[in-house]
């Protein structure tokens, strides 16, 4: 593939911008909305116990 | 708790982009390398048919890489969108190599791979053979960062857990660099990309040969792609030798499951060929094995033990029991970092925290785990066995087929008898899928095989997921099955479409299938 492969660098071209065009798409209907904030709270909220139990904390 | 469909439905959507990704990641590494020997030979030698080889062929790898980019940016983005809390735990950890793979590798490769393509008529031959080589070695560096990253998930070294900031905190890069399943497992896939080239060009020289046309043109690639395939999937076997005693090292349920190795046998331990495994009651009815053999790829050794699954499980339900124990230290912690005592049972714990999560696929307080909880925690530390032995068995009788074809045209075309041997073209003709089954294969043992975790050991898969609607996943998932399909589709169209013009489609003009064709094919 050199620059006299004119037709096939015009389609891989076409294929490019479609293939981002359609990435931006899915991003944009699926995922731009759900965003999710994790940090060390939130993952303790969802990987620990919900109430603390410390006596039980300090048994070996 | 996790819905199992929110972990099932991400799992699958990763696993769908993954292994579509990996269809075109192995033409890639190889046949770059190809395309460096062949550029070679006409820098040495100054004859054009091997610079019309290296044009033609790096048209064809030029259109998979153009199709095939893009396509692992969307598994970058599922670590943000679907898998959240996977990204904070190990984050800090796993982000190193990927940002590096994209600042140093993928930069590399990208820029070489445009002047590699535009710069024929540009840069004299010595500067164009620098830049395929650069772009060789792009590639390659690029995969090297990646199979780092994987590496750590399978073997997850250099690093500590921190109560503060609730994540894996790296202490060691070189260590995660130089792990050993990390480079174990680069040598391995690039030598399996290595040998997915070589049939890529293997095939379409047949399929030259045995329509008789561009002959001299075809003899040649499918001598370099003979003798390149033969080196590659002989290193395949041998790395994988090696890759399988790391796996036998840091990763006793994976090597168990895809053994089928229900009881720790005397060392050292036989190889199974085939069994018939019964999952019910955790036995094989019947086995065929080869004495010895498991226990030295395993083990390196005549006389150290591969435990067994019901042994495995034995010392994991132990694991289990002191992670609890990890888990209630850690939730004392988090309400009072001052708490001395506890930060000592911690530290005392620690490493069986992932095994005390575990028990949250069951329950919301790991307190009120039933021993009949624990026992199915306990079995989930095992991944199935009979999906593990038949893919595992599948890739490497694929290798061994590889190895045979290889090794019949690489002799064939030593006695220049390649074109007196239709039945070994049309062999390497329908051989030309082997790789990627193969290659596909693999990940599903090392990704499946390390079930029930994201980070071996460490991080539980149902505690890596977001939090995101099932609707939301089955939508994204639709999209991309849709359009990967139809990327595939347009793949398909073009390679065939080219490989069947063949290096008539450079207008050379000494080529078939070429209205300007003239017999002036330089004799070597």
């Amino acid at each position: 593939m050199d620059l006299s492969d004119k037709k096939l660098v015009n389609k891989l071209a076409v294929v490019l911008v479609l293939k981002l065009a359609i990435l931006i798409g899915l991003w944009w209907v699926f995922v731009r909305d759900h965003r999710i904030a994790v940090d060390g709270n939130s993952v303790a909220a969802q990987f620990l116990t919900p109430v603390p139990t410390t006596a039980q904390g300090s048994k070996p | 708790m996790i819905s199992e469909q929110l972990v099932d439905l991400s799992r699958l959507q990763f696993a769908a982009t993954a292994m579509y990704h990996f269809l075109f990641v192995p033409l890639t590494i190889g046949m770059v390398w190809i395309l460096v020997i062949m550029e070679s030979v006409y820098v040495m030698t100054g004859n054009v048919i091997w610079k019309d080889m290296t044009r033609f062929w790096g048209k064809l790898f030029g259109i998979n890489f153009a199709l095939g980019v893009t396509t692992g940016i969307t598994l970058e983005f599922q670590f943000g969108t679907n898998w959240a809390y996977y990204s904070h735990y190990v984050g800090d950890i796993f982000g190193a190599p990927l940002a590096i793979e994209g600042l140093m590798a993928f930069f590399l490769e990208s820029t070489m791979i445009g002047l590699f393509f535009f710069g024929w008529d540009r840069l004299s031959k010595t500067q164009h053979l620098m830049v395929t080589m650069l772009m060789a070695i792009g590639t390659n560096l690029s995969a090297l960062w990646i199979l780092i990253a994987n590496g750590w998930m399978q073997n997850p070294v250099g690093a500590e857990f921190s109560y503060q900031t609730m994540r894996m905190e790296m202490t060691d890069f070189w260590a995660i660099v130089f792990n050993p399943d990390a480079q174990a497992k680069f040598v391995h896939t690039v030598s399996a990309g290595y040998a997915t080239g070589a049939m890529f060009v293997l095939s379409i020289s047949s399929w030259y040969l045995l329509k008789k046309r561009d002959v001299e043109f075809a003899k040649r690639s499918f001598r370099v792609a003979a003798a390149f395939g033969l080196a590659s999937v002989l290193s395949v076997i041998v790395l994988g030798d090696e890759s399988g005693y790391t796996v036998g090292e840091a990763q006793q349920t994976k090597m168990a499951a895809l053994e089928a190795m229900w009881e720790t046998k005397p060392a050292p331990a036989g190889l199974t060929l085939v069994a018939s495994i019964n999952e019910a009651e955790q036995k094989n009815n019947w086995e065929v094995e080869i004495p010895w053999v498991m226990g030295l790829i395993g083990t390196r050794s005549i006389s150290k033990e591969i435990p067994g699954i019901h042994e495995i499980k034995v010392k994991n339900r132990e694991r289990i029991l002191r992670g609890i124990v990890a888990v209630n230290a850690l939730d004392a912690l988090r309400a009072n970092r001052e708490d001395a005592q506890a930060k000592q049972v911690f530290e005392q714990h620690k490493t069986d925290l992932g095994f005390g999560l575990l028990l949250k696929k069951y329950v919301v307080n790991v307190n009120t785990a039933t021993p009949e909880i624990i026992e199915r925690a306990v079995n989930d530390t095992v991944p199935r066995v009979t999906p593990m032995f038949w893919a595992f068995r599948a890739m490497v009788g694929l290798g061994f087929a590889m190895l045979l074809l290889f090794g019949l045209a690489f002799w064939s075309t030593l006695k220049s008898a390649c074109m007196q041997k239709p039945w070994l073209l049309k062999a390497a003709l329908w051989m030309l899928p082997a790789p990627w089954l193969a290659c596909e294969l693999g990940w599903f043992v090392a990704e499946y095989g390390r079930q029930p975790w994201t980070i071996y050991g460490v991080l539980p898969t149902h505690l890596s997921v977001s939090t995101l609607s099932v609707n939301s996943l089955y939508g994204s998932l639709a999209g991309f099955i849709g359009f990967y399909t139809v990327l595939l589709i347009v793949e398909m169209y073009l390679m065939v479409k080219f490989a069947r013009m063949g290096p008539g489609s450079l207008g050379t003009g000494r080529y078939d299938q070429e209205p300007s064709h003239q017999s002036t094919l330089v004799q070597a």
